[in-house]
């Protein structure tokens, strides 16, 4: 891949400290992705995926190490850069939907696009948020629940609301933390099935997280975590040296 | 914009915004009220220092003004000057059953009535009679109904049977019968007493008449009500008047005064210590050859204070052969009881801005429930690319939304009832029989108001800042959580 990779970890490292003892949760990982990857983090619960998915998606700060998006060095940009780069560059979906509870299905999904626009054109953008939220929410199936509110939809229905949303923004990177780590079986199939679906259709970047071996085939890319250190990586099931 | 999208949502259809905005709307409400009820009674109470006091008031201390008609001129020919007249006072001790100080002022009376309310002010002898009549009976029977209060407070000490018990019901019974008396009395007068209170103002002829056609030579002052009342004077009585100045200390003018009328400001103070007579009786008793003052009455009293200067720069020349004339506006003459309403109504205002200050304290603690519960979704605006200060703004908003709403409904429900505010005062009248603004004491008809936008303005602006830095502190945190803390928070 001579092409430039679109996000790049160096020498990551991120600890928490419980009083004065310090508790090492990515010990030096070295990431990078392409346009146009899916790539897995597979590994233990605990082993850190969720907390480098945060970094990466500049929800959280690493301790010590680089980030770069597309090159640039993001590590110590100033905190409203990285909400405008969230917002324009990356999608989340979590575990628990983390949708908002005092909005509708619709609301929730165009909530990313409203927050672009000021006093002025508010109307015109929130009109044209509308009409994207309602193509996105027919996409993921949901067009006659969009005005239901996230406690009158299943969890399976709230994981696609929140699907729906990570995309509105037609976002670089998609961060999948366990989407489907709270979903039974027939749900999280129909989540993964949404999910490749999208992934073909937008040609979607992915970086999702999970310890659900199952998940695996997803990947173009497999990278393992073990005790916050990438201990393998595999392309296409062939492991890579 | 996106932030007033979330903290409506926030705020919607939820028990504890109703109870803070609430709390808003009764502090701004009460304070609208208030605010408009003194400014009523400080309007009143202004135009009656001013009937009673003129515009502007040229004075020489030592009675010095001899060609007064020429400094009048003068006067009069300064832009926006609508009367003038001349006066002469002076304290006077007024002998009668008992002995109180007063002032004398004597008057041109037809241009005193240019310059002043005298035309509003003055009783014909009946009307007099009338009020006379009516206050003292009403006065009675207060005296009666404490009375019959205190006696049947001091029967239930006494035992069943007893003497002391028979001699107080004895008492009892009498005081009741001459109650109900009074009272029927006072019905009667009444009639007779509110067609005094809205008699027909003096024309020139009846004004020249009362103060100038008399029997002897005695000269006349007329007094005011309530000396009338306490000294128990008719028209025509005499009384003796004292008085001395100040460039003869030793001498004591002493002289008998005839009654010929009375007047009623409904201020008790004038009412009771003033007495008009004519310029040249007046002059003569207190012993001076000159005018005492100018009285001079603007076409607009707002131009008081702009006016005075330009007053004094034309009266210059006379100073030179008199010694000085002070010239004060009617404010400056009563500046301490102006301070004193100036100052109950801002310290009214001020105690009662303490309910807007803890109805700001309900919107914090609003606010910091409403952070807590919506800790998970902080967390979530902010992973969807909210910033510190949006986070912070949704709050802030709900904050100051609160009070905006508040602020809005209570100067809505506060404007309303002030101006229903004797239908209101007639309906607590009619369900208790007792009338919350006792006409009576107060002198006016009706409960006086004053609406001014800029007064309303120091109410609102301060209730909205005060809000927005409550809204602060619980705005603040919110923006301080951590997305990851936030968004793990269950």
């Amino acid at each position: 891949m001579s092409e430039k990779p679109i996000l790049r970890a160096v020498g990551v490292k991120k600890s928490y400290y419980a009083g004065k003892r310090e508790l090492p949760v990515l010990r030096g990982i070295d990431f990078s992705m392409h346009k146009g990857e899916c790539v897995l983090m597979y590994g233990p619960s605990g082993a850190g995926k969720s907390t480098l998915l945060h970094i990466l998606g500049l929800i959280d700060v690493p301790t010590e190490g680089t980030l770069y998006l597309e090159e640039e060095n993001i590590t110590a940009i100033p905190a409203n850069r990285r909400a405008q780069l969230r917002n324009e560059k990356f999608g989340f979906v979590f575990q628990f939907y983390h949708l908002l509870p005092d909005f509708s299905a619709l609301e929730n999904v165009m909530l990313p696009l409203l927050m672009r626009n000021g006093l002025l054109g508010w109307f015109r953008g929130k009109k044209k948020a509308k009409k994207r939220a309602e193509e996105l929410l027919e996409i993921v199936g949901l067009k006659d629940r969009i005005h239901h509110k996230p406690s009158e939809l299943s969890g399976g229905e709230r994981q696609r609301v929140a699907i729906a949303r990570a995309l509105i923004t037609e976002p670089q990177v998609l961060f999948l933390d366990e989407p489907t780590g709270n979903l039974d079986t027939k749900t999280a199939d129909s989540i993964l099935t949404l999910l490749k679906e999208m992934k073909n259709r937008f040609s979607q970047t992915f970086l999702m997280a999970t310890h659900n071996k199952a998940l695996v085939s997803f990947g173009t890319r497999v990278i393992n975590i073990v005790d916050g250190k990438i201990v393998g990586e595999e392309s296409d099931g062939a492991p890579k040296s | 914009m996106w932030r007033l999208f979330v903290a409506l949502r926030y705020l919607k259809r939820r028990l504890t915004t109703y109870i803070a905005t609430a709390g808003v709307t009764i502090g701004v409400m009460v304070l609208v009220i208030v605010v408009s009820v003194m400014g009523g009674f400080q309007r009143e109470f202004h135009e009656k220092l001013r009937g009673i006091n003129a515009h502007i008031t040229v004075e020489s201390y030592d009675f010095s003004i001899q060609d007064a008609e020429t400094l009048m001129n003068a006067i009069r020919r300064v832009k926006g000057v609508a009367a003038v007249a001349p006066f002469v006072q002076n304290i006077v001790l007024v002998k009668g059953m008992y002995v109180d100080f007063g002032f004398i002022k004597g008057i041109e009376p037809d241009m005193e009535a240019e310059v002043g309310k005298l035309r509003q002010y003055l009783l014909r002898s009946e009307e007099a009679l009338a009020v006379v009549e009516y206050e003292n009976t009403r006065d009675h029977l207060k005296a009666y109904e404490y009375g019959i209060a205190q006696i049947k407070r001091e029967m239930e000490a006494f035992e069943e049977g007893s003497a002391r018990r028979r001699f107080a019901e004895f008492a009892l019974i009498r005081f009741k019968s001459q109650y109900e008396e009074l009272s029927r009395k006072l019905e009667r007068l009444k009639e007779p007493y509110q067609k005094a209170l809205n008699r027909a103002p003096f024309s020139d002829e009846e004004i020249i008449r009362l103060f100038c056609f008399r029997k002897g030579e005695t000269p006349g002052v007329v007094v005011g009500i309530e000396l009338m009342k306490h000294y128990n004077l008719r028209v025509g009585d005499e009384i003796l008047l004292m008085t001395a100045t100040r460039m003869n200390l030793e001498k004591i003018q002493q002289e008998k005064f005839v009654v010929l009328g009375a007047f009623k400001t409904g201020v008790f103070d004038t009412d009771f210590r003033y007495l008009y007579g004519l310029v040249d009786e007046v002059k003569k008793f207190i012993g001076v050859e000159g005018i005492g003052g100018i009285s001079v009455k603007l076409e607009d009293f707002k131009d008081a204070e702009r006016l005075k200067d330009a007053i004094q720069v034309a009266i210059e020349p006379f100073e030179k052969e008199s010694s000085r004339l002070s010239v004060k506006t009617w404010m400056e003459l009563n500046r301490t009881l102006l301070q004193a309403v100036q100052m109950e109504k801002w310290l009214l205002s001020f105690i009662i801005f303490f309910i807007v200050v803890v109805a700001g304290f309900g919107i914090v603690s609003i606010l910091t429930m409403m952070v807590a519960e919506k800790t998970r979704d902080i967390g979530i605006l902010k992973s969807l690319g909210g910033t510190t200060k949006g986070v912070m703004g949704v709050f802030l908003i709900a904050g100051t939304f609160i009070a905006a709403a508040g602020s809005a409904l209570g100067l809505s429900l506060g404007l309303t009832f002030v101006y229903r505010i004797n239908e209101v005062a007639a309906f607590i009248e009619k369900l208790t029989g007792y009338h919350p603004f006792p006409r009576d004491v107060y002198y006016l008809d009706k409960i006086p108001t004053e609406v001014d936008a800029l007064e309303l303005a120091y109410v609102v602006v301060p209730t909205l800042l005060l809000s927005f830095v409550f809204a602060l502190y619980p705005a603040i945190r919110a923006s301080r959580l951590h997305p990851v803390e936030a968004l793990r928070y269950e």
